[in-house]
């Protein structure tokens, strides 16, 4: 039952990681909250990071651009790999079969499409452990890092893109003796704080380069991305984010009830009120954040890669790919902070290829560095 | 958490701390009254994903929902989706300037607006891969001296839900009530409320009853009728104990007409000043939905801690209903009224009893009872169920 597994100080241990190591390359397949791209689940995503661009929400517009059909945001893909597994079938997430009650922190993400899903796909995922490494912890203790892969694959059998999950796991009586973030300043604005936000976001339409092509001739190492602004950070925005995105960890009631039986490892017991609850919980419970060494509720990690993609959309326009993103998150983004995105072209990769590549930074109100990331973008040429 | 500023703080012009009834306001309201406007909707389309995201957010596992063989293979021969599944049909966030302002928005903004009850009526099911639209019209306005000195409005608001060929599949009617927060604010009723904490034994409890409950649904066993008596009782059904991930599972099932994010929050909060507030502790600018989730904001409501979506409680008794009528039962009609919150950490256990039969319509009227880990009725329903008769 849930309450045995000890989510307070759950250790890791040689048999816990002998057993991640025989489960390496075993290809399953996940739940997944989406499975036909529709109008609808594209827009609830897009509304998700705050991305008004009518490539995603103009019928008539997308059909006029390249694609010539609604699209959906790359990181839409998100949805087609997140949904509870309620069925025992189902298998568990890598965070409570491996390691259970071990804390589990997003640690990066790689990115890889081969194009933008449309409307119309039908796409399923399909996991598989590809690599286990054990460090030392700069929280303290051993640390164990792990790596995901996530296919997305249409009903035809084409693979519209792949995913890397790194997730680093901490025992959490470390994180929580090491108490590196619990003093952390929150953030409090004030009224032209709020209207410096507001003024961003007003000026941010009007810098995506939308329909006017981008060609890799006129791009130069150096130029700059953004900056884009996300938050400050509410529950109200990761709420906008889950709508989109999907949720494995929310089911309810009954379900909860059906779910903790089949997924002991994904639940918590909240330790003032004796309410189980799941994993997803410190992301929104203070309570449960403290218990895990940070002072209020954090975002959930694939949010900021998310917010990373949509620099780069912005930037690209609508004849430009995405065809790689790899991230690291290296700080948390807690309740009421600001993310400020920028970025800078690094290298034209492969003239011929037209690929370019792009170094991301996601900065917080405290000027701390959260999460880093680099992409690769294919651009059209001019044609001489 | 003591409120440094006042959450009520006027964003742009709407006084939200203290919006006034005034006369002109009700004319204004009357003079809309039976004229339409366009639901933004948060789904268009039925999907099989969207009656699982519904089904998943109130903890229905009927099979009926999630099981496409099964549906097919039942009376009804399809896929189709729980009764308040259709919230997802009227519930999304206004964030172009045709798709015009909610109701409390409209009219008297800035006057504290609470749902006081709802009455569903359904003419029949629907079904995967069916496309709805919804419209809503103001019904009726009533104006009534308030408890606590001046006016406050009722006003009354009907969504049709509308299929192909403009067939109306339901029907909802909204109850709001409308209050100058000025008269509401010294209320303190709900501060001292105690919240819940269980222990060891309690959450046994609730494994118990969740556990039991599945093989309490009626299912593909047809209930007949001539086969019940006034009196026969539905349940106990439990939803909770209340979470933000539970609050939070609703949501993502029923949609959201508060939660647009970043930079379309400020496109949002240009076109609804009216729906925004100023976070008291961090002066986060936020919707008037974040109260469901953020205890700064719920307290600066008069309530301990975090509250319920009312919708969520209705979808809950219709749970209960569908639970007990079987496959080929037709929930008609529900209405509900809530009479007290549901605070985060309350477990709600859902009752019911049949209250009147009529065997030659086949229809069986319900009463439905929602009672808290206090015993307080927090909210109360009743239903007609159409259910089929022996040949």
């Amino acid at each position: 039952m849930a309450d045995d597994v000890d989510w307070r100080d759950g250790k890791i241990t040689d048999a816990g990681i002998d057993f991640m190591r025989s489960r390496l390359g075993k290809k399953h397949p996940i739940p997944t909250w989406n499975r036909a791209v529709t109008k609808d689940g594209i827009e609830h995503f897009a509304l998700g990071i705050g991305d008004n661009n009518p490539l995603w929400w103009e019928d008539a517009y997308a059909q006029a651009s390249p694609h010539g059909k609604r699209v959906a945001p790359p990181c839409y893909l998100y949805s087609h790999t997140r949904a509870p597994r309620i069925k025992p079938e189902h298998g568990g997430q890598s965070v409570e079969v491996y390691l259970p009650g071990v804390l589990g922190i997003w640690a990066g993400e790689h990115w890889r499409w081969n194009r933008l899903p449309a409307e119309g796909d039908v796409i399923t995922g399909q996991a598989e452990l590809v690599d286990v490494s054990v460090g030392e912890g700069r929280f303290g203790g051993r640390t164990v890092a792990h790596v995901e892969r996530i296919s997305l694959v249409t009903v035809e059998g084409e693979v519209v893109a792949e995913v890397d999950h790194t997730i680093k796991r901490f025992e959490r009586s470390e994180t929580r003796e090491r108490r590196t973030y619990l003093d952390r300043p929150l953030a409090r604005y004030s009224a032209a704080d709020r209207k410096r936000f507001a003024d961003q976001y007003e000026a941010e339409a009007a810098a995506r380069r939308g329909g006017r092509e981008r060609y890799v001739e006129e791009v130069r190492v150096g130029e700059t991305l953004g900056p884009m602004l996300k938050g400050p950070l509410t529950i109200t925005n990761m709420v906008g984010w889950l709508l989109g995105g999907g949720s494995n960890l929310n089911p309810t009631n009954r379900m909860l009830h059906e779910f903790g039986k089949l997924h002991p490892g994904a639940m918590m017991l909240h330790p003032e009120t004796g309410i189980l609850d799941t994993i997803e919980a410190p992301h929104w419970e203070p309570v449960f954040a403290q218990a895990s060494g940070l002072p209020t509720g954090y975002d959930i990690g694939c949010m900021r890669i998310s917010w990373f993609s949509h620099l780069v959309t912005d930037w690209m326009g609508d004849h430009g790919l995405l065809t790689d993103l790899q991230t690291k998150i290296v700080k948390p983004n807690l309740m009421g902070d600001v993310t400020w995105l920028t970025g800078e072209v690094t290298g034209i990769e492969d003239a011929a290829e037209r690929l370019v590549s792009v170094q991301l930074t996601a900065t917080n109100q405290l000027d701390e560095v959260t999460a880093i990331g680099s992409a690769k973008v294919k651009l059209p040429q001019r044609i001489s | 958490m003591p409120a440094t500023r006042d959450p009520r703080t006027p964003i742009h012009d709407v006084d939200w701390a203290d919006g006034r009834i005034t006369d002109a306001a009700i004319k204004y309201m009357r003079g809309h009254v039976g004229q339409p406007y366009p639901m933004p909707s948060w789904r268009r389309q039925v999907t099989a994903e969207s009656i699982e995201h519904f089904a998943l957010g109130l903890g229905d596992d009927n099979p009926l929902w999630w099981d496409g063989a099964y549906a097919e293979g039942s009376a009804l021969g399809a896929r189709t989706a729980p009764p308040c599944y259709l919230y997802n049909h009227i519930r999304a966030p206004r964030v172009r300037p045709d798709q015009g302002m909610s109701s409390v928005e409209q009219f008297l903004p800035g006057v504290l607006g609470i749902l006081a009850g709802e009455t569903w009526r359904w003419n029949r099911r629907v079904r995967v891969d069916e496309r709805l639209r919804a419209e809503g019209c103001l019904i009726d306005v009533t104006v009534e001296e308030a408890k606590f000195g001046g006016r406050s409005v009722t006003q009354y608001e009907r969504h049709q839900f509308l299929a192909e060929g403009d067939e109306v599949v339901a029907e909802l009617d909204h109850v709001i009530k409308r209050y100058e927060r000025g008269q509401t604010r010294s209320r303190k009723t709900y501060m001292d409320r105690p919240l819940a904490s269980y222990s060891a034994d309690d959450r046994e409890g609730f494994e118990r009853q969740y556990a039991a409950e599945a093989d309490q649904r009626r299912g593909a066993r047809t209930r007949y009728i001539e086969d019940l008596t006034v009196g026969d009782t539905l349940g106990p059904m439990l939803k909770g104990p209340l979470t933000l991930t539970n609050i939070v599972g609703f949501v993502l099932g029923a949609g959201s007409s508060f939660n647009p994010t970043n930079r379309m929050l400020r496109t949002f909060e240009k076109l609804h000043p009216g729906a925004m507030m100023i976070h008291p502790d961090n002066g986060t600018l936020d919707t008037v939905e974040a109260a469901h989730w953020d205890e700064g904001f719920a307290r600066a409501s008069g309530m301990p801690a975090a509250y319920d979506l009312g919708i969520a409680r209705t979808s809950w008794f219709s749970h209960l209903v569908t639970d007990w009528m079987g496959d080929e039962g037709l929930l008609l009609e529900l209405g509900t009224r809530m009479t007290r919150p549901n605070l985060l950490g309350d477990a709600t256990w859902l009752t019911g009893k049949v209250s009147a039969l009529d065997p030659a319509s086949g229809v069986a009227t319900l009463e439905l009872t929602a009672t808290n880990q206090l015993q307080e009725t927090t909210a109360t329903a009743r239903a007609d169920v159409r259910l089929p008769r022996r040949a």
